[in-house]
């Protein structure tokens, strides 16, 4: 299991496009990832739960991925949330 | 006919720009209310059936409109993508199928389990996501419309005025190919997915209209006003006549400007400007759109006084502010902060001052008035739930103006936190360059704000000391002078130092002279009067950006004595 901290850099936070990219980018993967804020966890393949958690910039989530690809996953997601999702 | 029957009017919100005249078709849709629904245990593998061939096929016709929005830009694109998402969803999809297991019909299944999950979009504090709310009631209808057998696009006539309760991305693609003149819905928001794709597509459209399903029957000529959000009907031969003259100079002006209006602002080695308007009054907001602003870059809030020898309370000021950020979606607008001094607006000063435009004006105003500061802030603040508004501050002359105006702004926050009102928490706050003093210290003031906006007429004004409304000194007053263009420079380098944005407002950002040098020096975006926006476009397209930069270079180092 690999448990990293991330946080929201984009300005308008995670609404419909990063959401998007982060079901994406979870999709290809065959291990659970997941994604916690303040406690409410949710499953990174749903983009209404991603979409859910509401998460505006600055915020800080925990994203937990576990299974056969966990660190390539954990990895791919991490440079999505730095690179702002392009938004920067 | 009843005098009082024609030209009868009907108001919603104008969401899409533009005035048709045409026939109405009315879509209606029936509201699929069957929470309990049971069935019995032998039907529910035909029921789960019904809901994943009413998916797939929902999925497939998603995947058609995503080749057919292939080429328009990426807004539209991820628009639709991310509905496709929603249908993809694993766990929406699995929570349906458990729940026809516990006996339920498919349909009342799909109502249930979208109807949960929607709460989470209503409940949230960020309206973004509320509007999203709006995606998933498109699908939760979708889906019962296709489990029942019904099309909607088939028997739609060309060239007709859709009415309808509410509308989907999908809908507005189909709608566009059979070349509708107007949409009218009951409800929607303007930042709803389908809006942003009715801007796009240049479809006119009015929202919010109360029952227009059924005060408007089939066939009937009407005038859909989606500059003023005002349909008519029963329409009398001057109205008519009116209003076809109307649409003739809408039609000549699009042709005047060509295509420009719809191309982005890029030198031709593809440095992109921002080109926004400024605005002073509501009524400006359509033209400027219409020729294609990207947002205001200056709101000058000061106008809302106009003509009121009162201060406006804080509901008529976020109105009007909330008007303005809703139009602008989803550009941004920047609303500068009251910038008046006692020459426009009576403060009841003990003494009236000599020299107004070097006394207590802008912020130095806001901070000795609290009062006035507070309600303006929260008024602007309760207007950016859309996160699209930036909030400037004028006349800044040192640090300490800058950051006593941010505690006064942490202070509204925390107040409207407390009351639990929904607000733009990492809303941008950015510094008016307008005095010498402010270029002087622009790099620690670059450090403690998010951008900056060069407001050239008042930076003229004072590097020079010429009023620009004195004949006598008139010719002194010019903003291509080397000394207003060295601290142009100077601005520029401190916030690139940063790492923020500069744009200029003031006429300087329309002046065709200047474009060129001020794309070279590397300002990324320029606010202007309407008039010039669609001229400086058209230079921004002729400019190459690399020899833009050697020119002004080589400008500043002979006649600035600029070497960077």
């Amino acid at each position: 299991m690999v448990r990293i901290e991330l946080k929201v850099l984009n300005r308008s936070g995670l609404h419909t496009r990063p959401a998007a990219s982060i079901v994406k980018v979870a999709s290809k993967y065959k291990c659970e990832i997941e994604l916690d804020k303040d406690g409410f966890v949710i499953n990174s393949k749903s983009i209404i739960g991603v979409m859910t958690l509401a998460a505006e910039q600055g915020s800080i989530l925990y994203l937990i991925t576990n299974g056969i690809d966990e660190k390539e996953a954990s990895d791919e997601i991490a440079k999505l949330f730095e690179s702002g999702f392009g938004e920067i | 006919m009843n005098n009082d029957l024609i030209n009868l009017e009907y108001r919603g919100i104008p969401a899409s720009n533009g005035i048709s005249i045409g026939n109405v078709y009315i879509i209606k849709k029936s509201a699929p209310n069957l929470i309990n629904k049971a069935i019995i245990p032998e039907k529910i593998d035909s029921e789960i059936l019904k809901f994943e061939n009413a998916l797939t096929q929902l999925i497939f016709e998603t995947n058609e409109v995503l080749e057919k929005v292939a080429n328009e830009n990426d807004n539209v694109t991820s628009i639709i993508e991310s509905s496709g998402l929603i249908l993809n969803d694993p766990y929406l999809k699995a929570n349906i199928i458990k729940t026809i297991k516990e006996c339920l019909s498919a349909e009342a299944s799909i109502v249930r389990q979208i109807e949960f999950q929607k709460q989470y979009f209503i409940n949230s504090k960020d309206a973004i996501l509320r509007e999203r709310a709006y995606d998933l009631d498109n699908i939760k209808g979708r889906l019962i419309e296709i489990i029942r057998n019904k099309s909607v696009y088939k028997s739609l006539p060309d060239d007709c005025i859709v009415i309808s309760s509410s509308i989907t991305p999908a809908e507005i693609v189909k709608y566009k190919e059979k070349k509708i003149k107007a949409l009218i819905t009951e409800i929607g928001g303007l930042a709803s997915h389908a809006c942003i794709l009715a801007r796009s597509f240049e479809i006119p459209a009015i929202i919010g209209v109360k029952a227009a399903c059924k005060n408007f029957i089939n066939g009937e000529e009407i005038i859909a006003d989606c500059f003023s959000g005002t349909i008519y009907k029963n329409l009398e031969l001057t109205l008519k006549r009116y209003y076809i003259n109307e649409i003739s100079h809408l039609i000549e002006h699009k042709k005047k400007l060509g295509e420009l209006v719809q191309i982005e602002a890029k030198t031709i080695d593809g440095r992109r400007i921002k080109l926004k308007a400024n605005i002073d009054a509501l009524s400006e907001i359509a033209i400027t759109v219409q020729n294609g602003a990207e947002g205001f870059g200056l709101v000058r809030s000061e106008s809302i006084l106009l003509n009121k020898n009162r201060l406006p309370k804080e509901e008529e000021q976020y109105k009007w502010y909330k008007e303005i950020a809703d139009r602008a979606f989803p550009f941004e607008a920047t609303i500068r902060v009251f910038d008046f001094g006692s020459d426009k607006f009576s403060l009841g000063l003990s003494k009236a001052e000599d020299n107004p435009a070097l006394g207590l004006r802008g912020i130095r105003l806001l901070l000795s008035r609290p009062d006035v500061f507070e309600i303006q802030l929260r008024a602007i603040l309760r207007a950016s739930s859309h996160k699209n508004i930036k909030l400037l501050l004028p006349m800044i002359t040192n640090l300490n103006e800058l950051l006593s105006s941010k505690e006064v702004i942490k202070n509204v926050m925390k107040d409207l936190d407390e009351k639990n009102i929904d607000y733009d928490k990492n809303i941008q706050i950015g510094v008016m360059i307008e005095t010498p003093s402010s270029v002087l210290i622009a790099k620690s003031l670059a450090k403690n704000c998010d951008f900056f906006s060069i407001g050239t007429n008042d930076l003229t004004q004072y590097v020079l000391a010429a009023d620009r409304n004195n004949e006598f000194v008139s010719d002194i007053y010019d903003a291509m002078n080397y000394s207003v263009l060295k601290m142009i420079k100077m601005t520029i380098k401190a916030a690139k130092k940063q790492g923020i944005p500069v744009s200029i407002c003031g006429e300087l950002a329309g002046h065709s002279a200047a474009t060129e040098l001020l794309v070279g020096m590397g300002i990324d975006e320029l606010s202007l009067v309407n008039s010039a926006l669609l001229e400086t476009k058209k230079k921004i397209l002729s400019l190459n950006y690399e020899k833009a930069k050697l020119d002004s270079k080589r400008f500043l180092i002979e006649k600035l004595q600029i070497n960077d």
